[in-house]
């Protein structure tokens, strides 16, 4: 190395021409620095992908929105430290359709999974295929249940661990997994655990590529086993209830064909208690990521398929349109991209997901997802976001509710039923959050009706919405 | 046994069992928003006491009572199976219109609907054993048969369904029940 080579710039005797081009350059580079696309700046290093799915997980269920009860700090802490969009619904309030949703990108009546019982269409694209294919390592562990005559055949997909037992409900203590195809007894093993340690593996092979990883457990659905360890969290206290509430609601009017015979605050204490233990075993995880050094580097995600109701206006279980079915959380943490954490306002859709994941790591969004990327939100709080979605459910047998088409506003929400079955609603979500009581037939009612019958109508058009009948 | 009238062997011990039934529907779901709650509270604990009492186990009273008042065998399961009956076509009302006629009539089957039925007829077997038992003490008559083949009868189906549809937490009646429904309308 000589002597001038050792000069920096600016000691360096350089012509005013190269000056010029310096500076010029600098400019320009300055100019278009900050509108690179993600997807260029993230071309060296993508980021590893954490989903972790729920179920039945209300959006108030955790210490962060202010439960009275319940102790989540380990999810408290993706919340905080990512954005919590705390205005996040799901297009079908129930497991399987909604479950599709996640993966597909769209709504029920277009990927067909439009109840628990009807069939999932293996042509149907996932994110996980397409995520694939932009060079992650995959894996989806947990809760599948959607129907057919055997598991499905994922694309995309590199390790495959799920349960089929109870029609894919799955059980919470001794739950045999299917393990990339091979039928495993797993005796002992408390399925939240046995779960995580499987994804805790997965996270923790050595990979040459980034991890995308779907996590999706059958916790804090019905069965409600916490385990051993927490039976008697949350003994004796408060549980806070709706004041609507009893102890009598899962076994009266048409809920006893939900099937959860028992006494209301017993199973609301257990739901609780599986929802803690969730949270422990994503405490491990967070623990797992951050002791690889790969916690910032990767965008996590928690999200539940569903809400549930426990006792308001007298229900139980989900399925309806109410606030506390449709509502779910959804949290994401990539220090990264998000520009400033905590709330978000934005009305967000689980069908959103797919195509933010693909937004997020630069892939092509395809034109058949339904959903849009919530990118923009992740960076802007403020921005608008979308002002009115639909939501659709279809009968299920033998669960006593009609097939439901709504449109939910920030303002309000108005429900159709399937025709003559039960009187259409209207709530003013403003002056009536807890949506007691149906304005349709008030004057302020028939005011606003026109107008959301429209959007309803729009929305069906625009998402080509039919209706089934069988589900 | 003293055959009295109609009113007094079908109509009061049906009746009776009706009434308790509607008025505790009608109070549970009415007492839903009042307040105190501590007034809610004691409104659905007693009629959700009385809702079971008159649904599930209103066999024993409207059997016993109808026994009593000579109502005949035929009549006795009459009586015992109106408020089931009628409760169960309130729920099944709640279907119209949701799903088709044929998987209208398939849910006749759900153990929900079935349920009170065969439970309405194990409550009157158990009751018409203890209503010989006291009729026989009353006579002192040792020819009046405590397990009689109809009574009897009546007691074992009622059990046997009961288990079938218990077994299990239900969880096996359930899903045998959705499996045939599957293969039926799929």
């Amino acid at each position: 190395m000589n002597e001038s080579d050792e000069k920096n710039l600016f000691e360096k005797n350089i012509t005013r021409r190269k000056a010029l081009k310096i500076a010029g350059t600098a400019a320009l580079m300055g100019l278009i620095g900050p509108i690179i696309p993600e997807a260029l700046a993230a071309a060296e290093k993508k980021p590893n992908i954490l989903f972790i799915l729920t179920d039945d997980h209300r959006y108030d269920a955790f210490s962060c929105m202010g439960h009275p009860v319940v102790k989540t700090p380990n999810l408290d802490r993706i919340a905080n430290e990512g954005a919590n969009f705390k205005n996040a619904f799901v297009t079908t309030s129930l497991c399987s359709p909604s479950r599709a949703s996640f993966l597909t990108g769209q709504y029920a009546h277009t990927h067909g999974v439009v109840t628990n019982h009807t069939m999932w269409d293996d042509n149907n694209v996932t994110f996980m295929e397409l995520i694939k294919k932009a060079g992650y390592d995959t894996a989806f562990i947990g809760k599948w249940h959607m129907p057919g005559d055997k598991l499905p055949n994922l694309r995309g997909v590199d390790e495959f661990i799920t349960f089929t037992k109870e029609g894919g409900q799955g059980v919470y203590y001794d739950c045999p997994l299917i393990i990339n195809g091979v039928e495993t007894p797993r005796p002992g093993k408390y399925i939240t655990d046995d779960l995580t340690d499987f994804a805790i593996k997965f996270i923790e092979k050595k990979k040459r590529n980034p991890f995308c990883l779907y996590l999706s457990h059958k916790a804090a659905h019905f069965g409600f086993r916490p385990p051993q360890h927490m039976r008697t969290l949350y003994k004796g206290q408060d549980l806070h209830m709706p004041p609507e509430s009893d102890t009598w609601v899962t076994l009266t009017n048409n809920n006893i064909f939900v099937g959860a015979p028992l006494p209301m605050n017993n199973l609301y204490r257990n739901y609780l208690r599986v929802i803690t233990s969730v949270d422990e075993q994503v405490g491990r995880l967070l623990n797992t990521l951050e002791r690889m050094g790969e916690l910032d580097d990767t965008v996590i995600i928690y999200a539940g398929d569903n809400g549930h109701l426990f006792g308001e206006r007298g229900l139980y279980d989900k399925r309806n349109a109410y606030e506390e079915s449709i509502r779910i959380p959804f949290f994401i943490r990539y220090p990264k991209l998000t520009r400033q954490a905590g709330k978000r306002d934005q009305m967000i859709l689980n069908i959103d997901l797919a195509p933010t994941l693909l937004d997020i790591i630069g892939a092509r969004i395809p034109s058949t997802m339904q959903g849009e990327s919530i990118v923009p939100y992740l960076k802007s709080p403020l921005l608008e976001g979308r002002d009115a979605f639909l939501y659709e459910h279809f009968p299920v047998f033998p669960i006593p509710i009609p097939g439901i088409a709504a449109v939910r506003t920030k303002h309000y929400k108005y429900i159709e039923y399937q025709k003559g079955t039960w009187d259409d609603q209207l709530f003013d979500l403003k002056n009536d959050p807890r949506e007691l009581k149906n304005i349709i037939k008030t004057d302020a009612g028939r005011l606003v009706l026109p107008a959301l019958k429209d959007r309803l109508e729009n929305l069906k058009r625009e998402t080509g919405y039919r209706f089934f009948t069988r589900g | 046994m003293e055959k009295k009238p109609k009113i007094q062997r079908i109509v009061f011990p049906a009746g009776i069992v009706l009434f308790l039934m509607v008025i505790s529907i009608n109070i549970y779901n009415v007492s839903r928003w009042w307040e105190p709650k501590l007034l809610h509270d004691v409104a659905a604990n007693l009629s959700a006491a009385g809702m079971f009492l008159s649904i599930w186990l209103g066999a024993m009273i409207a059997n016993t009572i109808a026994f009593f008042n000579g109502a005949t065998f035929r009549e006795r399961i009459f009586i015992c199976l109106i408020t089931p009956v009628i409760w169960s076509s309130k729920v099944l009302y709640d279907f119209i219109g949701i799903y088709s006629w044929t998987e209208f009539l398939y849910l006749f089957f759900h153990a929900v609907i079935m349920g009170p039925i065969f439970v309405a007829l194990l409550c009157m077997g158990i009751s018409e054993i203890w209503c010989r038992i006291i009729w026989r003490r009353r006579l002192g008559d040792k020819s009046v048969k405590i397990f009689q083949f109809k009574s009897v009868s009546v007691l074992v189906i009622g059990l046997i369904m009961t288990f079938l549809l218990l077994y299990n937490g239900g969880h096996s009646f359930y899903y045998l029940y959705m499996d045939i429904y599957t293969k039926l309308f799929f």
